[in-house]
């Protein structure tokens, strides 16, 4: 992957995360994503669209996490949406630490949960 | 020959004495030129402040003639101890004290060398003078030479010293200017934290920020690191602390404007990131600040 592609609307930045989301390439998503973030202050919330990503391993879950972890300490809320039914178990069974995002069925509904917030 | 600890440098007088090859031959040498020299010293001194006196840079030191009447007098005083051959504790005090007041003055260390390299010609004549004239053979002008680099060693030590303390001095005040910990408003903290922190700084910012908690009876603490582009793990780790003593002491603690590094070099500590509170602007944790502690903020329009 060459670049993180992401849409700003209402003051919410939205990632499509890719299906075969992990290794290098995690770091670079989060990387970009990061400094995307920096520079837009006006930004005041990411939602992590999952339509593509069905699976996720420990090791690829720890990266996600770890970008939504700086994500949140950079003060912006984080929302995911579109997540199916084995990333949602694979979530579940992995015990990943997602007390403070918000979760969507689409993309409308977590970007209204987010700006209720 | 007295050896005593010296009560500024680590060094016993013996040890300098040995590091620069000073032995009792050496001091009898200094005693015998001494003898001899001693009317000679008021035409040497002439013959130096004339030379000084070519070079305006080095008369700038002196600022009338009673100035330049008091240093000659003192430098007489100095070269008779010098020829007397005593070198003890209280030879390498006085050495020393005339180093911390050059570094006083600001004299550079150039134009203390450039006084020592014209003396040495006339030190060194003066011996052959004596060597001609007397029975004394034994005159080699070696030790004349040995306890003049000793000198301008202790010189050089008080120099250093001087400027070792001035630094410290400058960063200790920088270091308290760096930590302004203001209260903003009633029971509100801020501390804006720019430029490079490192462990001593951050150390140095957390008893402030606890201090004035204590003291100010603060309820709520903003620290915003917007100013600051990268910290390594042992610097993170301070920031997390000090807002989780901020919290033990009732103090509910933000961290405003953490940078994309920042927050990846947290993270990577493992650190639980719920249990620390983050605004992306000072503006964001002031108002959540300020909304905590039930104040309302109002744009009203300016009166005409």
């Amino acid at each position: 992957m060459s670049s993180t592609q992401f849409q700003i609307t209402r003051n919410c930045a939205t990632l499509l995360l890719p299906r075969d989301f992990g290794g290098n390439d995690a770091v670079e998503i989060r990387n970009n994503l990061l400094e995307s973030l920096h520079k837009l202050p006006k930004v005041n919330g990411v939602i992590l669209d999952c339509s593509n990503l069905t699976l996720i391993d420990r090791l690829d879950l720890k990266q996600l996490l770890d970008t939504i972890h700086c994500i949140h300490l950079m003060g912006k809320k984080i929302g995911f949406c579109s997540i199916g039914a084995s990333l949602a178990a694979v979530l579940v069974n992995l015990n990943a630490d997602l007390d403070h995002c918000y979760f969507g069925v689409n993309i409308d509904d977590a970007m209204g949960k987010l700006e209720d917030r | 020959m007295e050896t005593s600890i010296s009560s500024i440098s680590k060094r016993t007088v013996q040890e300098y004495l040995d590091l620069y090859g000073i032995t009792e031959k050496d001091v009898e040498e200094l005693k015998a030129i001494g003898r001899k020299i001693d009317p000679a010293i008021d035409s040497m001194l002439d013959q130096f402040y004339e030379w000084m006196g070519r070079y305006q840079e080095m008369m700038a030191y002196f600022r009338d003639d009673g100035t330049l009447a008091h240093v000659k007098k003192m430098q007489r005083r100095y070269w008779q101890i010098f020829f007397s051959g005593s070198i003890n504790e209280s030879y390498v005090n006085d050495r020393y004290k005339i180093g911390a007041i050059h570094a006083q003055i600001d004299l550079p260390v150039a134009i203390y060398f450039a006084g020592i390299n014209m003396l040495y010609p006339m030190l060194r004549d003066h011996s052959i003078e004596i060597t001609k004239h007397e029975s004394n053979k034994n005159i080699s002008g070696d030790a004349a030479i040995k306890l003049l680099h000793l000198d301008a060693a202790l010189v050089c030590t008080a120099f250093t010293d001087k400027r070792d303390q001035m630094i410290a001095e400058n960063s200790r005040a920088v270091m308290e200017m760096s930590t302004p910990v203001t209260e903003i408003w009633e029971g509100i903290l801020l501390l804006p934290v720019v430029g490079i922190v490192d462990s001593r700084r951050s150390e140095e910012i957390m008893n402030s920020v606890l201090h004035a908690i204590s003291t100010r009876n603060a309820r709520e603490f903003i620290l915003d690191i917007s100013g600051v582009g990268v910290v390594d793990t042992a610097v993170a780790n301070y920031l997390i602390r000090i807002t989780k003593a901020a919290s033990l002491m009732g103090c509910e603690s933000t961290i405003s404007g953490i940078s994309p590094a920042i927050a990846q070099t947290i993270v990577q500590l493992g650190i639980d990131v719920d249990s620390v509170r983050s605004t992306a602007t000072m503006m964001d944790a002031l108002s959540k600040a300020f909304r905590r502690r039930g104040i309302e903020m109002n744009s009203t329009p300016m009166a005409r």
